[in-house]
């Protein structure tokens, strides 16, 4: 008797939560509790539809897209609430080179989480997962131009952010995907 | 790529290196599955059952007679409304205070309520849940209704007795992914004893007395009364109740007549809350019904599609409507009323359906939870809040990070 869809998801699970939880965590701006949270909503739904994600590609693509689209609803929601702030610490005393790699390090990914989420989104799937921009396209229901313009400006704000660490709270129109 | 593009990315790989994901994911996302699977295999399968059972109960509506009448610090409080809220963050069960300060009461729990003055908390098992009962402050635990162990089901819906000496809940058996039986069973928390009380449906659990339970029939065209004593059943409520059906024909003009019912409870001051939704492609809107002392009350929140319902302190409760049966999009409405207001008021739209909601021990303010990770707070609106004698404004708030909304205690 052969293997059911249920074993099949179970077995992709066991491989690839952890991968699809640091997506997750990324999408989140590492935010635990709500990378969690966005895994289960994704992998439920896609567990529903176990037997339509069976085929060759398995249902990988179907929960990323999940993910990407559940972390900027998400957002949606939450934005009228409360804007983030980079909070700039004290500077303090000069710091070694490898100190202040892991600072810069550490800015660089602070100024990622207050990114609007469909740029977050769009860089991490660009730089983390290597996708390529038709690909990003695929997922977000977009242009290729689309993409490559959201990515610019999200290095762009990226850079900006990473020079000034004293950031104001960051006020974005949402870009939309859908042209 | 740039070597800022090369930073990014490097940033990024070394930050999420090390993570790894709950190692309990595979259940999670089986208990959620279970729970929405719950609701629609329950709607399609009344659709195949053709029983209709008319008594007479109308008059007894008109007449009334036969229906029960860490520690934080802030100036400003992390949520209004006072008292103190209960928390699942991550297995623990923790009182948060309005001032941020945090007691943790319990560990290992994968959800509790407070039931008749205590806790009720549950671990699930593959065989069922564990049952323990323990004080608001977490001690005195006890297991008072172990899972059977060899056998596979899923228990939900638990609920205490008023005097605190039964337990009663339902057991989901998933056949297949297509048939699912919902059998009541009882337990008494003294000698251990489990009585089956018969197929039921999976939406309607309430204590009448402290015998007596509120369940549905297992094709939802009833409401029964069970004595978990001797076991009798007798049929309280039907479907087509005239009062009934002439209360979902007002909220919803036009529609065909209502072919499923289920319960919501009681109110702290007796009022009965009862859904019935109709059958078939554009006629399966559904209505909440407040039966209280004859007055027969039907509130139906327009575009809904699937209701949710939570009664609050004074009266208060809360309608969560969601505008489609869909898998994306749609809306999510949150109402408030009151039996005597007569009227829903809006509370919120969101693009995500609460998974928890509680109001205020006031009736001032109500909490919504979202998920392991957001609860909001916004004003109970008006009139309802004129049950509290008082109403607030403020901007919603939220806070995130805290755990799973669970209660809301007076403290």
């Amino acid at each position: 008797m052969g293997r059911d869809a249920g074993d099949s998801f179970e077995e992709f699970v066991r491989g690839r939560s952890a991968h699809l939880f640091k997506l997750a965590l990324l999408l989140t701006g590492q935010n635990q509790a709500e990378a969690e949270d966005l895994l289960q909503i994704a992998l439920e739904r896609a567990y529903r539809r176990r037997a339509l994600l069976s085929g060759d590609r398995g249902p990988e693509p179907y929960v990323r897209r999940v993910l990407v689209n559940a972390s900027i609803d998400r957002w949606r929601a939450l934005r009228r609430h409360a804007e983030q702030r980079l909070e700039a610490g004290d500077p303090g005393p000069a710091v070694d080179d490898r100190t202040s790699e892991l600072a810069n390090r550490d800015l660089l990914l602070r100024s990622l989480a207050v990114l609007p989420p469909r740029q977050r989104a769009v860089l991490v799937l660009r730089y983390w997962e290597d996708l390529s921009e038709a690909e990003i396209a695929a997922m977000l229901g977009c242009s290729a131009g689309t993409v490559k313009s959201q990515a610019s400006r999200g290095l762009k704000r990226l850079r900006e952010l990473a020079g000034d660490s004293r950031v104001k709270p960051l006020r974005f129109p949402e870009q939309e995907c859908h042209e | 790529m740039s070597n800022f593009e090369r930073q990014l990315r490097d940033a990024m790989r070394s930050a999420v290196a090390d993570a790894q994901p709950p190692h309990s994911v595979m259940e999670s996302v089986r208990r959620r599955y279970r729970r929405r699977n719950a609701r629609l295999v329950a709607t399609s399968a009344v659709a195949l059952v053709v029983l209709v059972a008319v008594l007479p109960v109308a008059s007894a509506l008109r007449g009334g007679g036969g229906l029960p009448a860490h520690s934080h610090t802030s100036s400003a409080p992390l949520f209004p409304g006072g008292g103190r809220i209960l928390l699942d963050r991550r297995g623990v069960l923790e009182w948060l205070y309005p001032d941020g300060r945090t007691v943790r009461i319990a560990r290992g729990f994968d959800g509790a309520k407070i039931s008749t003055g205590e806790l009720l908390a549950w671990r699930s098992t593959p065989h069922g849940a564990d049952y323990y009962t323990m004080k608001l402050d977490g001690s005195q635990q006890r297991l008072v209704s172990p899972a059977e162990r060899g056998k596979r089901f899923d228990d939900i819906q638990a609920q205490l007795s008023p005097d605190g000496s039964r337990l009663a809940y339902i057991r989901q058996q998933v056949i297949s992914e297509r048939k699912v039986v919902y059998t009541l069973w009882a337990a008494d928390l003294a000698t251990g004893q489990r009585v089956d009380l018969g197929p039921v449906s999976w939406s309607s659990l309430a204590w009448r007395d402290d015998t007596t339970i509120l369940a549905a029939s297992a094709d939802n065209k009833a409401l029964l009364l069970v004595n978990a004593v001797t076991r009798s059943r007798s049929t309280y409520l039907t479907v087509t109740d005239p009062a009934f059906t002439s209360a979902y024909e007002r909220a919803r003009p036009g529609a065909a007549p209502p072919a499923s019912i289920g319960s919501d409870g009681w109110s702290g001051s007796g009022t009965l809350a009862v859904w019935l939704e109709g059958r078939g492609p554009n006629t399966d809107r559904p209505a909440e019904i407040l039966v209280e002392r004859g007055r027969v009350l039907a509130f139906a929140p327009r575009n809904s599609a699937g209701l949710t319902m939570k009664w609050g302190p004074n009266g208060v409760f809360l309608l969560g409507s969601h505008s489609c049966d869909c898998l994306f999009g749609g809306d999510y409405v949150t109402y408030a009323g009151t039996v005597s207001s007569e009227r829903l008021s809006r509370v919120q739209t969101i693009l995500d359906t609460w998974n928890a909601a509680a109001v205020s021990p006031e009736g001032t303010v109500i909490a919504l939870g979202y998920g392991p990770a957001i609860i909001d707070f916004a004003p109970v609106p008006s009139p309802a809040c004129d049950a509290a004698g008082k109403c607030l404004h403020f901007q919603m708030k939220q806070v995130v990070g805290r755990g799973t909304l669970l209660a809301w205690d007076r403290g």
